[in-house]
C-alpha cells in the first residue's frame, strides 16, 4: 500500500494561539514496505503531518492519497483509512480507558465490527507481538507498570491489523530497557511486512533503524533520503539544531583533524571498523 | 471545536483607564451594578444602565463587535426566555396561535428581560476582558478576606480559580489529543443518536479523568515540595494599591445607582409588578 | 535530633514499601546508604521501579523513612519542626513539567516558593527577577507558562525553586519528557547552577549520556544502591550496567570496543572530545 502525500499544507485555525503550527507544501511518498524516520525540532509540524496521514486533520491544501485515493473524497471511509493507517500517539498509555487489558485492546477491532472470533483472535495476535503476558489480559489496565501499558496501547492499535504503523516517540519516557524492547518490536513487525513511520528525536534510533529520513522543519519538508546522506548533510542539519548520532560527530572531528575515516559513519560497529581501518593504513601499532 | 465564541474568562490585553483600575475596584463596582440591574424597573433604569455599560466599553477600548460576539451563546437563552414572558404574561392579546395567547405585556416584559440580559453579560464580560486572571483573583481574595473571620475560605477560592484558569488550555489539549487517539482506533464521535452519543464519551472522559486525577495528585506535590501550606503566612509579590481614579470609578456607580433607585420610587414600575 | 555529621545529605539505612496492606506490600527501597557532600553534582540512575523517585521524594519529605534516616543538611527529615526548613533547603523538580507550574504567569509562578515562605514582597520581586536571570528566562517573565517549550517550562520550573534560594536542588526525572534541545537546555542549566552557585545537585534521570556531567554516579536497582562512583568508575562495569537494563553511551561502547582490539587508548572515554583527542595523539 502507497501513501501519496502532494503539495499538502495546513494552517490551523485563524486567530487561536496555534495559529503558528503549520505545513506548507509538504510532498512525499512512501512505499510498501519502507522504514521511514520522521525528524525534525519541536513543533516543526511533525504530529500535524502525520494526522493528515489517516484523516485526523483535513489539509487545507493539497492532497493525501491512499493507494492512489484521495482520502477525502466522497465515498472513501476514514474509519477504514484509519484501520489501514494505524497512528500511535506519543504516550499512548494515556488512551486506554478499558475495565481489562483485553476489552481495550478490543476497543478497535469492536469499533471496526469485527465479529467476536475475530476480535479474539486480533487481540491475541497483538498480544503476542509486543510480547505482553496472556495473564494480564484479564487485569485493569491500570494495574500495570508504565512500560506493560505502553504495550497494551500498541497492541490497541496492531489488533486493527494496520498496513501502515506511524508512532509518535514510541520510546519517549522509558528507561533504556524499554526502549529497545519496543524498538526490536517494531522492527519484527517491519520484518513481517508492515510500513513503519516512525517519528522519533533519538537520531541514533532512527539511523539504526530507518532506511529513509524524512526532516522536517518550520513546517518544510527540507531533506528526505538515506540516513548516511541526511546526517552527513552537515550545515543543514547544524542548522535545524539536530544531532547526528555521536559516532557520526566523532568521524566528522576526526575528519577534521587529518583522518581520512568517511563520514557516513551511523553506528558504533562501523565506527569501531572504520577507525581500525584508517588506523591500519597509518601503521599504528596494535597491542 | 474548542472556540465556541464565549468570551466569558477571556482577556483583552490593552492600555485602558479600565484595565488600569484596582480588580477590587472593579469586582466591587461590578456587584454594585448587578444590583442595580435588577433594582430598577423602568424605562429610565434600563437607559442609565445601558449608556453607564457603553461608556465603559467606550474606555476599556474593547472592541463593541467583540462583546456582541461574545452574546452569541446565550442567544437561544434568550429567545426562549422572552416567549415564554410573551406568552404565559396575562395582559391584552397581541395574536393567538391555538392555545398559545400572546400578549402585549408580555413583549413589553421580555423586551426589558432581555435587555437586562444582555447589559447583564456585556458588564461582566467586561470585568474578565480587562482583568488579567491574576488580577482578579487577587482582587477577589482581597475582597473575601474580611468574610475569612466567618469562614469563607477567601485564600483557598482564589488559589483554585488560579489553577483552574491554569489547567484549563492544559486540559481542553488533552482533550483533543484523547478524542484524536480513540479516533484512530475507529472510534466515532460524531454519529448515532443521543444514548449512542453519550456512550461514545466514555473513551474520551474516562482517560481525561484519569489523568485530570494524576495532574492534581503532582501538583499537590510541587505545591508542598515549594513549601504551600495554606494563606496563613503567606506574602504576595504584587500587592494591590487603590488609587483616586478607583475612588472616583466607584463614585460614578454609587451616583448612578442612586439615580436608578430614585426612578424606581419616583416613576414606580412602568411595567406591570409581576416582572419585578 | 541535629547530626553531628555536617555534610550534605546522609542517608543511613533507608527503607520504604508502598501498599494498602501488609500481603500486597511493594519494597521500594531497601535498605539504603548515601552520603553526599555539599557542592557536589550527583546523578542517580537505575531502571524505572528501581527506586530512584521515591528516594528522592524522602529527601524533600514528602515521604517519611520506614525505617532509618535521613539527613539534610544536619536536619532529620523525622522531626516535623524540621519539615519546612528542609524543603526549602532542598529543592525539588518534578518530571512533568505541565503539573508543577501553578500560575497563568512565567513570573507569578515563580514567585509561588517565597511567598509561601513569607518573605517581603519587594525582595520577592528581586529574587524572582534573579532565578529567572540564572535560568536564562528574564525575557519570558510576562508570559504564560501554557505556550513555553517542555525545556523553558522546566526552566521555569527550576527557577521557582531557585527563588527559594535552596542549597541543594533535586531534579527527579526533568527531561524525561523533553525533546533532545530542551535536555540540553536543562543539563546546561543546572551544570551552572552547580558551577557558579555552588548548588548541590541530585539529578535522577535515564539518560546515560546526562550522567557524564556528574561528580558522582549511583546506579540503584530494586530498592539498592548497586553502584557508585565517578562516570568513567561506574561505565566501565559495561556488563553490570547491561544486566541492569541500562546502557553504557555509544562513545563509551566504542572506545572500549576499539581498546579490547589492542588500540592503545583509554578504554574509558566517554564523549566525543574525549575519544578524539585519545585517537589523535596515537599520530
Amino acid at each position: 500500500m502507497s501513501i501519496e502525500v502532494k503539495n499538502l499544507s495546513h494552517i490551523y485555525m485563524q486567530g487561536t494561539l496555534t495559529e503558528a503550527f503549520a505545513l506548507t507544501d509538504v510532498s512525499f511518498t512512501v512505499e510498501d514496505g519502507e522504514f521511514i524516520g520522521l525528524i525534525g525540532p519541536t513543533g516543526s509540524g511533525k504530529s500535524t503531518l502525520i494526522q493528515h496521514l489517516n484523516g485526523l486533520l483535513k489539509p487545507t491544501s493539497g492532497t493525501v492519497l491512499v493507494d492512489g485515493v484521495d482520502i477525502w473524497s466522497k465515498g472513501v471511509s476514514l474509519k477504514e483509512i484509519r484501520r489501514k493507517i494505524g497512528l500511535v500517539f506519543q504516550y499512548p498509555e494515556q488512551q486506554v480507558f478499558e475495565e481489562t487489558v483485553f476489552d481495550d485492546i478490543a476497543f478497535g477491532p469492536r469499533n471496526l465490527g469485527y465479529s467476536p472470533e475475530e476480535v479474539e483472535r486480533s487481540v491475541e495476535a497483538a498480544r503476542q507481538v509486543v510480547g505482553l503476558d496472556k495473564e494480564l489480559l484479564s487485569r485493569s489496565p491500570f494495574d500495570l507498570s508504565g512500560g506493560q501499558l505502553r504495550r497494551v496501547a500498541v497492541a490497541g492499535i496492531l489488533a486493527m491489523n494496520p498496513e501502515v504503523l506511524v508512532l509518535d516517540e514510541p520510546a519517549a519516557g522509558l528507561d533504556p530497557k524499554g526502549r529497545k524492547e519496543i524498538l526490536d518490536n517494531i522492527k519484527k513487525l517491519h520484518e513481517s511486512g508492515i510500513t513503519v513511520i516512525l517519528v522519533s528525536h533519538n537520531m541514533e534510533d532512527v539511523a539504526y533503524f530507518c532506511q529513509r529520513i524524512l526532516v522536517l522543519y518550520d513546517g518544510t519538508l527540507i531533506a528526505d533520503g538515506a540516513p548516511r546522506e541526511v546526517f552527513t548533510k552537515e550545515k543543514l542539519i547544524d542548522s535545524i539544531g539536530l544531532k547526528p548520532p555521536e559516532v557520526t560527530i566523532v568521524m566528522r572531528k576526526l575528519r577534521q583533524r587529518g583522518w581520512s575515516v568517511r563520514e557516513d559513519v551511523l553506528t558504533v560497529e562501523e565506527g569501531f571498523e572504520e577507525i581500525l581501518r584508517c588506523l591500519g593504513t597509518k601503521g599504528v601499532a596494535l597491542i | 471545536m474548542m472556540s465556541s465564541g464565549a468570551i466569558i474568562g477571556q482577556y483583552y490585553p490593552t492600555q485602558s483607564i479600565v484595565h488600569s483600575l484596582d480588580p477590587r475596584a472593579k469586582i466591587l463596582i461590578c456587584i454594585i451594578f448587578m444590583i442595580v440591574l435588577f433594582v430598577g424597573n423602568n424605562f429610565y433604569a434600563f437607559l442609565v444602565t445601558g449608556i453607564f455599560t457603553l461608556v465603559c466599553v467606550f474606555l476599556s477600548k474593547v472592541p463593541l463587535k467583540m462583546l456582541i460576539r461574545g452574546l452569541r451563546p446565550i442567544v437561544f437563552i434568550m429567545i426562549f426566555t422572552m416567549a415564554l414572558h410573551i406568552f404565559l404574561t396575562p395582559g391584552p392579546t397581541m395574536f393567538q396561535i391555538g392555545p398559545l395567547k400572546a400578549t402585549w405585556t408580555g413583549l413589553m416584559q421580555g423586551f426589558f428581560i432581555g435587555l437586562r440580559l444582555i447589559i447583564l453579560i456585556c458588564f461582566t464580560s467586561l470585568l474578565t476582558l480587562t482583568t488579567s486572571p491574576i488580577e482578579l483573583t487577587d482582587g477577589l481574595e482581597d475582597i473575601l478576606k474580611p468574610l475569612s473571620k466567618i469562614g469563607v475560605p477567601a485564600h483557598e477560592i482564589a488559589m483554585m480559580m488560579t489553577i483552574a484558569l491554569r489547567f484549563i488550555p492544559t486540559l481542553l489539549e488533552e482533550a483533543d489529543r484523547i478524542m484524536k487517539a480513540q479516533m484512530s482506533r475507529g472510534a466515532d464521535f460524531e454519529s448515532g443518536n443521543i444514548i449512542e452519543r453519550a456512550k461514545s464519551l466514555v473513551p474520551l472522559l474516562v482517560p481525561l479523568f484519569v489523568s485530570a486525577f494524576r495532574r492534581a495528585d503532582e501538583l499537590a506535590m510541587a505545591m508542598e515540595a515549594r513549601c504551600y501550606r495554606g494563606g496563613e503566612g503567606r506574602t504576595r509579590m504584587r500587592e494591590l494599591k487603590m488609587r483616586k481614579i478607583d475612588f472616583v470609578a466607584i463614585l460614578a456607580t454609587v451616583i448612578m445607582s442612586c439615580f436608578v433607585i430614585y426612578t424606581r420610587i419616583r416613576f414606580g414600575p412602568v411595567l406591570p409588578p409581576s416582572m419585578v | 535530633m541535629m547530626n553531628d555529621d555536617a555534610a550534605g545529605i546522609v542517608i543511613k539505612g533507608l527503607t520504604h514499601s508502598y501498599g494498602l496492606d501488609e500481603n500486597h506490600r511493594v519494597m521500594a527501597l531497601a535498605g539504603v546508604d548515601l552520603v553526599i557532600d555539599e557542592g557536589d553534582f550527583v546523578v542517580i540512575l537505575g531502571p524505572n521501579g528501581s527506586g530512584k523517585s521515591t528516594l528522592a521524594k524522602h529527601l524533600n519529605v514528602l515521604l517519611l523513612p520506614d525505617e532509618g534516616d535521613v539527613w539534610v543538611f544536619g536536619m532529620n527529615t523525622k522531626d516535623p519542626d524540621f519539615t519546612w526548613e528542609i524543603r526549602k533547603n532542598a529543592g525539588m523538580v518534578f518530571q512533568n513539567p505541565d503539573n508543577q507550574i501553578i500560575a497563568t504567569v512565567v513570573e507569578e509562578d515563580v514567585a509561588f516558593g517565597p511567598e509561601n515562605l513569607g518573605v517581603d514582597p519587594k525582595e520577592i520581586r528581586e529574587r524572582v527577577t534573579r532565578a529567572l536571570e540564572a535560568v536564562d528566562m528574564l525575557e519570558f517573565a510576562r508570559h504564560a507558562p501554557h505556550y513555553l517549550s517542555g525545556g523553558q517550562k522546566q526552566r521555569v520550573a527550576i527557577a521557582g525553586i531557585l527563588a527559594m534560594e535552596p542549597k541543594c536542588i533535586i531534579l527527579d526525572e526533568p527531561t524525561a519528557m523533553l525533546d533532545p534541545r530542551g535536555r540540553e537546555e536543562v543539563m546546561q542549566t543546572i551544570t551552572r547552577l552547580n558551577q557558579d552557585m555552588g548548588i548541590t545537585v541530585i539529578h535522577i534521570t535515564h539518560y546515560m549520556d546526562e550522567a557524564l556531567y556528574a561528580d558522582k554516579v549511583v546506579v540503584m536497582n530494586e530498592g539498592k544502591i548497586v553502584m557508585q562512583g565517578t562516570p568513567r568508575d561506574v561505565f566501565e562495569e559495561e556488563e553490570l550496567i547491561s544486566d541492569l537494563g541500562l546502557d553504557v553511551p555509544p562513545i563509551g561502547k566504542l572506545s572500549r570496543m576499539l581498546a579490547s582490539h589492542g588500540v592503545p587508548i583509554d578504554s574509558n572515554a566517554l564523549s566525543v572530545d574525549e575519544l578524539v583527542d585519545e585517537l589523535c595523539q596515537l599520530k
